[in-house]
């Protein structure tokens, strides 16, 4: 039995074992995979990849340009272990993760900054408790930076930002209870997203309230999922910060690798509650490229300050593949909201760059990025940055 | 300032005629498939507003512009290229004043409204996609109200702008245009996006 043979072996296997959708990113639905899980451990995405996809990252999203034509994609996709070719044991998934930022703050001006930033440091390990992958227990350690209300600055720590125990009940559902990010909207990996950054979702935000302690149960159908999320807060802070709650999302076909689907959030801390609402779509345009969409509007209140703060938020990602582990990148996004029936300046920010994988395990993004605020009474100069990001998966 | 936008609107137009007459022969050449495209537009861009005081210090401040409108355009299209003509009508809100305390003239929510007339050149990238670019000659009306204290001199209302853009077809029916480009007169880009719908 050679290699070739074994390894669309253990993609057959692969494929068997989960279900037909998956990504790694929601804009891979361009590749037609449709759903999370098929790709991630954790079935709503972030965090660690499984076997198939790590070997879908190396075999057909990442370039084969620093590679001769006797290498193929099959080798790659053989190559994509943790440590390469060598195989783990089936019930053991080690896997590292970086992600450095460096970026320019108004490039060509006499206030132009430089700054770099690691944005991600993080060790997974992923134990598989049984072959048909129905027990799986994952989490993370990692360098974080952890900035509580009131705190100047924020402070080095170590910290887990994903830890969990999945149960994949019977074919279509899967429960997870662990510390997860809040299931909300479309999970985009930029965490200065106006639509994770005002809802204070994603968990590399490294503010207080993002992470969270709580179950969660997906199902998942050819056609729809659905996904309840109840959880208690970061039982690591303190009781008074920690945000108790619950949200809920689905996803519909609307046609070959088009979906839509709509979120909703409610949670609050003793001193803070907030509501929310979404609605996203996600649409392949073409082989590799892909429209995502989403608009959301959020109520908080805060009960210590005697402040309310409504706001509304849109945003449209474009990624348009130019040849295989290249593609063109388009953000654009807006946010208005409104502090105590006073207008805050409207926030409109554009991205455009390049989002490349070269090599496997390897991703480079080469943005620029411009920022607009409309005010009622004044025109603001708008702020640009540079930025070059340097993401490795081992 | 006036005189160099209403000669680049000029060459706009020149430019504008001269894409009619090669797409129109393009298309008889051809026998390329046409295509006429109806649009609702969003927008927003950046002016330079120059602000000067009685005793001869300048502001150079800006203005921010954000409005909505319609555009029509006609294709022509041939293989995997096309060249396209389109005209718009759009309205909007526009803020500007002072950057500094010396310069107390601010304004907010002023109406504008504004042509535009624009040639382009399209490359499908796949039967989905379409990369653009092109020129638009427009014009721009707004009035910023007059101060005893000072002189406010926006940018010219005849002008014109260069751009690239996007097509993402979502359907038979309807494309999703995104583009951004820039006017010598603009402070910061202009960004625009579309939903059209072909007719």
């Amino acid at each position: 039995m050679n290699s070739r043979f074994l390894l669309i072996s253990c993609f057959t296997l692969f494929m068997a074992l989960v279900p037909s959708t998956a990504l790694a990113y929601p804009e891979f639905i361009g590749y037609g995979y449709v759903s999370c899980v098929t790709c991630h451990y954790n079935t709503q995405g972030n965090g660690p990849l499984n076997d198939y996809g790590r070997a879908l990252f190396a075999s057909e999203i990442s370039s084969r340009s620093f590679f001769p034509e006797t290498v193929t994609d099959e080798d790659l996709a053989e190559a994509s272990g943790f440590l390469g070719k060598k195989q783990l044991p089936w019930w053991l998934r080690p896997s590292f993760k970086y992600r450095g930022l460096l970026y320019r703050t108004n490039p060509g001006s006499s206030e132009s900054r430089s700054r770099f930033i690691v944005m991600q440091e993080d060790f997974n390990l992923t134990l598989i408790l049984d072959q048909e992958q129905r027990y799986i227990v994952s989490g993370n350690i990692g360098v974080g930076y952890h900035q509580s209300p009131g705190e100047p600055e924020p402070t080095k720590v170590w910290l887990s930002r994903e830890h969990y125990f999945r149960w994949n009940l019977f074919e279509k559902l899967y429960l997870t209870i662990g510390m997860m990010d809040k299931v909300f909207g479309i999970r985009l990996i930029d965490h200065t997203a106006f639509s994770r950054t005002r809802l204070d979702i994603n968990q590399y935000r490294n503010i207080s309230g993002t992470l969270t302690h709580g179950i969660v149960a997906h199902w998942i159908e050819s056609e729809w999922e659905l996904t309840g999320h109840g959880f208690i807060g970061n039982l690591n802070e303190e009781e008074n910060l920690r945000k108790r709650g619950g949200s809920l999302m689905s996803e519909f076909t609307m046609g070959e690798n088009k979906r839509v689907g709509f979120s909703v959030l409610t949670e609050g801390s003793p001193t803070a509650k907030q509501n929310a609402f979404a609605a996203h779509g996600k649409l392949a345009v073409s082989h590799g490229s892909a429209l995502l969409l989403e608009a959301g509007f959020h109520k908080k209140e805060d009960s210590s300050t005697m402040s309310n703060l409504s706001g509304y938020y849109a945003f449209a990602q474009t990624t348009v593949l130019l040849k295989r582990g290249y593609n063109l990148l388009s953000v654009a996004e807006f946010y208005k909201s409104k502090q105590d029936e006073h207008d805050l300046p409207e926030m409109y920010r554009w991205g455009v760059g390049l989002l490349c994988f070269p090599l496997p395990r390897v991703e480079i993004r080469l943005i620029g990025q411009d920022l607009r605020y409309w005010s009622q009474d004044k025109g603001d100069k708008d702020s640009w940055n540079a930025q070059a990001q340097l993401h490795l998966s081992f | 300032m006036e005189r160099t936008g209403a000669v680049t609107f000029v060459v706009l137009i020149i430019l504008f005629t001269c894409a009619l007459r090669l797409t129109a022969t393009a298309a008889t050449e051809t026998g390329s498939i046409n295509r006429s495209r109806f649009s609702f537009e969003a927008m927003t861009w950046q002016e330079i507003l120059r602000i000067e005081k009685t005793d001869g210090s300048v502001d150079s401040s800006v203005a921010n512009f954000k409005g909505s409108g319609f555009a029509f355009e006609r294709q022509w299209r041939s293989d995997m290229t096309a060249w396209a003509v389109g005209a718009s009508f759009s309205v909007g809100a526009a803020s500007g004043g002072g950057t500094s305390p010396d310069f107390m003239y601010k304004q907010g929510d002023l109406s504008w409204l504004m042509f535009a007339l624009e040639p382009k050149y399209i490359w499908a990238l796949s039967e989905q996609i379409d990369l653009l670019v092109g020129a638009t000659g427009f014009y721009r009306h707004i009035e910023w109200p007059h101060s005893s204290n000072f002189r406010v001199t926006p940018a010219p209302d005849f002008n014109g702008a260069l751009f690239a853009g996007l097509d993402l077809v979502l359907s038979p029916q309807f494309v999703f245009r995104q583009t951004f480009g820039f006017s010598s007169v603009d402070a910061g880009p202009f960004w625009r996006f579309a939903i059209g719908y072909n007719l």
